[in-house]
């Protein structure tokens, strides 16, 4: 390296340092100057608000910080360091010692071609530069330029810094928003101004709601922007700018960030349509021609009104209820929904089985529904102790947010096991057994024991006997009273018992007071053996009466006992029928589901033999019953082939399946005959009075039943031969009568068929329905030759035409009415014609009662109806006698009180025929003879304390009401038309038709 | 030899009863001689005669029949249907063949066992009766030989059935006559049919009657079936006991209240009156009346000319000899059936029989249909009196005793027993059961001792002082009561376990081992 270039080099490092220095400067400045502005620009934004400029603003007042602090601070010192000579002068100025050899050298350094200025001896100029390169070689260039000046440029940076964010965190409203908002793009919201004035008048909104409300649209003048609607509903605001405006918007949500909905400006008119999901807010914005934007301040609200589910109200005749085998349950229910229903569903739960829904109503958007129902579950569930959950469920009509339910409480409906109950209550029936044996064994063993003891012993032994007898009584009452509580308990056997308890209680009494008498004379010492000898024959008595006792309380749990096992063989032949049944079905359908019903039934039968198995044997062990009832079948047969049963099934083998049951059936039939026999020998033997008093009750019913057939019979003849001639008289007139009376009908129907006018009020429809549903019956009566019913019904329609008028008369009275309802009113009055000269038709060809009859005919008919009371006033009679008896006849106090009704029902009879209505009375009188039947029949079977039968409904107390019979409805609607005072009117209405619903 | 003999049934029904009803003429052929032979129980010529017939004829209608005949009198039944049916309705099997099926599902499922001169079949359940019966049967044909010189020539059938209506499929009777009657046992057809005592409501002396049957059996060997009805029954009633006691008139106490009832109101039944069956008596009590009178007859018999006198009376029958004028020549004097009939009367009069007060004779009867079918043992509480009062305190004694109230059950059987009287039985049972539930042996030996002697066909009076005297420590008396127990109703569990007990008291000798053996079998098994 040649002397020159070792000072060019030392100068390069000099320009480096330089260019470093000038760098540091310039950034530590520019920042410091840059965070100064951004605090200037944050606190403007912050006073002026958000813009969207602010973003840009503060970018390029930055960026023109940033180049000028660049531009001035280091790129103008760099560039005038750009030559050598530049550097050598700003060397020198650093170090003036060398200050112009370097200029020089700089200077004399022109390179080997060309001269040196002023002819210059190049070998002098090359030991000058030695000597420059020398004397700047100790020089270090970072000595040379120290970076003093640029720490105070860092300084201030720092110092900047700290201040913007010593301020950002003491001023956030301020500084630090005013930052936000110059780097935050503002929405229109922010964007624009609020306004507390208007930006819109005459606002309109326009309610459009949801199809499945079946509401009108609904327009709401001057509104004051508040929305609220049902879900779904489409809303239409229309308005009036109050300003200049280029555009419009509806900002949704609090601060605009629910979006925004244009709003279509036309004729100075805003309009704006939405649909209604949710509760939200919204505000107008308005864009003017020049300016800012501007929006409301107040925001308006939309709520979303609530479609509440359906309301459900069940009613059953308890909300826990047994029964002791399965029946229907009548079920009422109500319902009720703001918008209207759709289905009406009663959903059950057998056990822990799957939810089974029974359809009950559709609705069709009706707002309330009420109704009643059979509830009948699938009795194959219904085994005993299963236990049934069922509400009722109703479904509103919302499409828009789903169908919403309503349920009704819960009930429960629990089939006994009526075999747990008996077995619990034989349970406790022979502990009482056992407890009054074992105090008769006491009393007897007392009575010969210690009749030597002392007198004192004897008391206080005779006073223990009678307080443990006391006890045992308590326990026989509670027996009673469980007895009574159960629906199901033959009044023999609560008879019975009570009767026990009241006699061995008379006995109890009668000893307690002697006692009471013996203990004084014992307290005052006056006890003598005469005395104490007193109790002997009351004791003797007593004893008589608890041997009494403890034998009827025998024969009572073997009775239940034998029943018991007689009923459970009954069922077994009733379980083999269902399966002979399923198995030809399915031999005739190869059904699966046929084939798994066989499979539980087996199983079921199998359970039951074994039950009736284990009981025989339970009965044996425990000598229930004595030994002449010991004589039970074994099952061990019956259970060996219905085991084979299944394997036949799975082997598919249907001919030996078929012999098998059948063979399985015999043995069954065999059991059961033996377990009657059995029940009914001990019933005549152990309980012969009471066999008797049935058996005579049984025959008198037979006779009463055989002497109500026989008038029956006579009653239909005379009925048939009235009705005969009725049509012979008919025939002629027949075709014609009937093609006038459809057109009368026709002619009833159009006039009445479409809606009245609103002004006519509701009960102008209720009665107009009636009288359809009288032309409805008309329809058929007349073709079926029903003349008598149809007569009634044509004047049953007259009625209620005439009811009709009455009502549009009362509408029209003493106000002006519209031409509608006028000429509705003559429409119903022509009807009403129509109906007057059918129903005069009618009573022309079907005569009366007694006038079908011929004055023959009559005489028979009062006759019958004689006869007829005769029956009526013995089957009184029988009911009478059976009601004293109650306890003394199994089954009496049931069949007393269906042979009162029998008689009510014969007495009608009786009226309708000596009224000449035979048709009706000799119905009636058939029908008094089916009961008779009936009942005969149920009393001569097992068990006889039970008297409904499984299909018999079990009704809502006080249900009957609401099927008030047709007539009874009709003429209390006929007293209603009687004046009530005007206002009292509407409330008068519904209180008949609850009355008749 | 080829012979056809047309025979009337009618004819044929007085050798063999099951033909009496038909009237039709029908051919059997050859086989009428051997089916007579079987029907005069001639036995072995009729073998004889059919093996015979076997071979002459083999496998023709008539030789089927009469094979057919042999296997039924048998006790072949299924051998005799196959043999019926193969002979073909040519054949008079109208009557026959529903016979031999009637047997057949008579005996269906029983088990069988035998012995030197018996195959007695039996159901399952009444196990206990076959090692018993068989005892008596061997011991009863014993005594037959000597008495009358009966000896078997071929194992006789002895089918034990389980109801009455069994009994009526394989006899002529209804089961209503033999309900009505209480007929429990047949000998007929070469073989012994008898209700197991399970079937009666007290059970009833089954040993005596399978000995009675065979007295049946022998006399009509004996006579080729020509003794009239009321001699058989009479010589079976008298000779009936003769597997277990010496010879002689030995009437029980109710066949004695009946006689001397009858005597004093000259109200006998007449031995026409017997004929063609007892069983046929409009009353049980009536056949009862009947079986003392033959009994007596005979024992006037006996009483003259001993045994010898009744072979006598046998051989001439079977020589073709009247019964009457047999019995009255057997008997000695003018050798008039008048003069036998006066000298009867007198014997019977000279026996003293007493009118029992308040005696309720305990005649056979039969179970109710479920009872039977239930096939549990007898128990005394079916015989529970009628009277509502004994009732009362029989069942409120019973109801006491189950509940261990000993002391106040027996006040109440005392009650009942003052109220039905103290000739009936079943207070004493009671009683007695009570007394030694209490420990009371000798008031036990005491209760029962007059229903012993009143009523000895009732097992448990038996039972019950075989108790009392093993409680007594009097095991050797006590066997005797508990094997009269035991001839009465055998399926009483109690009955071997006291009998086992009582054995094992006694001196151990192989016969003593032996009984005592068989008797903790039968408690084993009777008390499972």
């Amino acid at each position: 390296m040649t002397d020159i270039e070792r000072v060019r080099l030392f100068l390069r490092q000099v320009r480096r340092r330089a260019l470093l220095a000038f760098g540091l400067r310039a950034a530590g400045f520019t920042a410091a100057v840059m965070l100064s502005t951004l605090l200037l620009l944050g606190l403007t934004a912050t006073w002026i608000g958000p813009s969207a400029s602010w973003w840009t603003v503060t970018i390029l007042i930055l960026l023109a910080l940033l180049l000028s602090g660049l531009a001035v601070v280091w790129g103008l010192p760099a560039w005038r360091l750009r030559s050598m000579r530049a550097v050598a002068a700003f060397a020198g100025r650093r170090h003036p010692a060398l200050a112009s050899d370097l200029l020089s050298a700089i200077e004399l350094d022109v390179g080997n071609d060309n001269e040196l200025p002023n002819a210059g001896s190049l070998s002098m100029t090359r030991a000058f530069f030695g000597t420059v390169a020398d004397a700047a070689a100790p020089l270090d260039p970072a000595r040379l330029l120290p970076l003093r000046n640029e720490v105070w440029a860092g300084l201030a940076a720092a110092l900047a810094t700290l201040v913007l964010m010593l301020a950002a965190a003491l001023s956030p409203g301020t500084v630090g928003r005013g930052l936000h908002l110059l780097v935050h793009r503002p929405t229109r919201f922010e964007a624009a101004t609020a306004s507390r004035d208007p930006l819109v008048a005459d606002l309109r909104i326009t309610y459009q709601y949801p199809a499945y409300t079946a509401l009108a649209p609904r327009v709401v003048e001057g509104s004051t922007g508040d929305i609220v609607a049902l879900r779904g509903t489409r809303v239409q605001l229309e308005m009036r700018p109050l300003r200049s405006t280029r555009e419009a918007l509806l900002l949704l949500g609090e601060s605009g960030e629910g979006g925004e909905i244009p709003a279509a400006l036309a004729a100075g008119k805003l309009s704006a349509g939405l649909i209604i999901n949710e509760d939200n807010s919204y505000r107008v914005w308005l864009s003017p021609l020049f300016g800012r934007p501007v929006r409301e301040a107040r925001l308006h609200r939309i709520v979303v009104e609530a479609d509440r589910p359906p309301e459900v109200d069940i009613m059953a005749p308890a909300d826990r209820l047994e029964l002791a085998a399965p029946r229907p349950v009548e079920v009422g229910y109500s319902a009720r929904d703001d918008y209207g229903l759709s289905r009406i569903e009663l959903v059950y739960k057998v056990n822990n089985g799957p939810e089974q829904r029974t359809p009950l109503k559709d609705a069709q958007g009706a707002h309330a529904v009420r109704g009643t129902t059979l509830f009948e579950p699938t009795t194959a569930m219904l085994t005993p102790g299963a236990r049934v959950a069922y509400h009722i469920e109703a479904f509103d009509r919302d499409d828009v947010s789903g169908s919403k339910m309503g349920a009704s409480r819960t009930l429960t409906l629990v089939i006994q096991n009526p075999r747990e109950a008996l077995d619990e209550h034989l349970a406790a029936e022979h502990v009482v057994l056992d407890k009054l044996v074992g105090t008769l064994a006491d009393r007897i063993e007392f009575g010969e024991a210690v009749s030597e003891s002392p007198l004192l012993e004897r008391l206080w032994r005779w006073r223990d006997l009678h307080e443990a007898e006391e006890s045992h009584l308590v326990l026989l009452g509670r027996l009673v009273d469980e007895q009574r509580r159960r629906a199901s308990s033959s009044r023999t056997l609560v008879a019975a018992l009570g009767g026990i308890a009241d006699r061995l209680g008379r006995q109890m009494r009668e000893e307690s007071d002697l006692l009471k008498g013996l203990r004084k004379q014992a307290d005052q010492g006056a006890l003598t053996p005469a005395r104490l000898n007193r109790l002997r024959p009351a004791g003797a008595r007593h004893v008589a009466e608890l041997e009494s006792a403890v034998l009827l309380l025998d024969d009572l749990i073997g009775r239940q006992r034998l029943d018991d096992l007689a009923d459970l063989g009954k069922e077994l032949t009733d379980a083999h029928k269902r399966l002979q049944d399923l198995l030809a079905r399915y031999q005739a359908a190869g059904d699966e589901s046929l084939r798994r019903q066989i499979e539980r039934e087996i199983r079921e039968l199998r359970a039951r033999i074994a039950e009736l198995a284990r009981k025989i044997a339970e009965v044996k062990a425990r000598n229930e019953v004595a030994t002449d009832w010991m004589n039970m079948p074994d099952p061990k047969k019956a259970m060996e082939q219905a085991a084979r049963l299944d394997s036949l099934l799975e082997k598919g083998d249907a001919r030996s399946l078929s012999e098998a049951l059948a063979e399985l059936g015999r043995t069954l039939a065999a059991l059961q005959q033996a377990l009657d026999r059995n029940a009914d020998d001990f019933a005549r033997e152990r309980f012969p009075q009471e066999s008797r008093a049935l058996a005579e009750a049984m025959k008198k019913i037979g006779d009463l039943e055989g002497d109500q057939r026989s008038l029956a019979s006579d009653s239909r003849a005379l009925a048939d031969g009235a009705e005969s001639a009725q049509a012979r008289r008919m025939e002629a007139q027949l075709d014609a009568f009937l093609a006038k009376a459809r057109q009368s009908l026709d002619g009833v129907q159009r006039r009445i068929g479409g809606a009245p006018p609103r002004e006519a009020g509701s009960a102008l429809g209720a009665d107009l329905e009636r009288v359809r549903d009288n032309v409805r019956q008309l329809r058929r009566q007349l073709p079926a030759k029903e003349w008598a019913e149809a007569r009634k019904e044509s004047e049953r329609l007259v009625a209620g035409l005439r009811r009709a008028q009455g009502t549009l008369a009362e509408r029209s009275a003493g106000r002006p009415t519209s031409s509608s309802l006028d000429s509705y009113a003559q429409q119903v009055s022509e009807a009403g014609a129509l109906a007057q000269d059918l129903a005069a038709d009618l009573a022309r060809l079907v005569p009366r009662g007694e006038e079908a009859l011929t004055p023959g005919q009559r005489e028979q008919a009062r006759g019958m109806g004689d006869r007829q009371d005769s029956i009526g006033d013995r089957t009184e009679r029988l009911a009478q006698e059976l009601d004293k008896r109650q306890g003394q006849v199994p089954g009496g106090d049931v069949a007393s009180s269906e042979l009162g009704g029998i008689a009510g029902q014969m007495r009608q009879a009786s009226k309708d025929l000596r009224q000449g209505s035979a048709v009706e009375g000799s119905g009636r009188a058939q029908e008094a003879a089916d009961r008779l039947a009936k009942l005969r029949e149920s009393m001569g079977q097992r068990p006889l304390g039970s008297a409904r039968s499984a299909h018999e409904p079990v009704r809502i107390p006080g249900a009957d009401e609401y099927h008030a019979p047709r007539e009874w409805r009709e003429e209390l609607m006929e007293a209603m038309r009687e004046q009530a005072p005007e206002k009292f009117r509407d409330e008068v209405r519904r209180y008949y038709e609850e009355l008749v619903r | 030899m080829n012979r056809t003999l047309s025979l009337a049934v009618a004819a044929l029904a007085l050798a063999a009863p099951v033909r009496s009803g038909a009237e039709e003429v029908v051919d059997v052929g050859d086989a009428e001689a051997v089916v007579r032979l079987y029907d005069e129980w001639r036995f072995q010529d009729a073998d004889r005669m059919l093996r015979e017939l076997g071979q002459t004829h083999p496998g023709e209608a008539h030789t089927l029949y009469a094979e057919g005949y042999e296997r039924f009198l048998s006790g072949d039944y299924p051998a005799a249907v196959a043999k019926l049916k193969a002979a073909g309705a040519g054949m008079p099997v109208k009557e026959l063949l529903p016979l031999a099926e009637g047997a057949q599902k008579s005996i269906e499922g029983h088990q069988e066992r035998r012995s030197a001169h018996f195959l007695i079949r039996f159901p399952p359940e009444d196990a206990v009766l076959a090692d018993y019966a068989l005892d008596t049967l061997e011991a009863a044909s014993s005594a037959l030989q000597t008495d009358l010189g009966f000896v078997p020539t071929r194992p006789i059938p002895v089918d034990i059935l389980r109801s009455p209506s069994d009994l009526a499929l394989v006899t002529a009777l209804t089961t209503d006559d033999v309900e009505r009657t209480g007929t429990i046992a047949v000998s007929k057809w070469g073989r012994i049919m008898l209700s197991t005592p399970r079937a009666m409501r007290l059970g009833y002396a089954w040993l005596d009657s399978l000995s009675h049957e065979l007295v049946h059996y022998a006399v009509a060997s004996a006579t080729h079936d020509r003794a009239p009805v009321w001699l058989h029954e009479g010589l079976a009633k008298f000779l009936e006991h003769r597997w277990r006691d010496p010879p002689g008139l030995a009437l029980t106490p109710s066949l004695q209240h009946l006689l001397a009832k009858g005597l004093a109101t000259h109200k006998l039944i007449s031995f026409d009156a017997m004929h063609p069956s007892m069983a046929k008596l409009p009353r049980a009590e009536d056949a009862s009346l009947a079986f003392a009178e033959v009994t007596t007859a005979i024992g006037l018999l006996y009483a003259s000319g001993g045994m010898p006198a009744l072979r006598n009376v046998l051989s001439m029958i079977a020589l073709g000899a009247d019964a009457r004028m047999a019995v009255a020549r057997a008997y000695g004097g003018s050798g008039s059936w008048a003069d036998f009939e006066k000298a009867w009367r007198a014997f019977m009069t000279a026996q003293h029989y007493k009118v029992i007060p308040g005696f309720e004779a305990v005649s056979p009867k039969y179970r109710k249909g479920s009872a039977i079918a239930a096939r549990r043992a007898p128990v005394e509480d079916e015989a529970a009196p009628e009277r509502a009062g004994a009732e009362r305190f029989l069942r409120l004694g019973n109801m006491l005793l189950q509940r261990g109230r000993v002391r106040a059950a027996s006040a109440e059987y005392e009650k009942g027993s003052k109220d039905a009287g103290p000739a009936y039985w079943l207070f004493s049972v009671k009683l007695g059961r009570s007394y030694l539930a209490m420990g009371l042996a000798d008031r036990a030996l005491q209760a029962v001792a007059p229903a012993q002697a009143l009523y000895p066909e009732v097992p448990w009076p038996h039972l019950i002082a075989g108790q009392a005297l093993l409680a007594k420590g009097d095991a050797a008396g006590a066997v005797a009561p508990l094997l009269a127990s035991l001839a009465a109703n055998p399926f009483d569990p109690s009955v071997h376990c006291n009998l086992a007990e009582a054995y094992k008291k006694l001196p151990a000798d192989a016969a003593i081992t032996g009984k005592r053996q068989r008797a903790e079998r039968d408690c084993r098994a009777l008390s499972r």
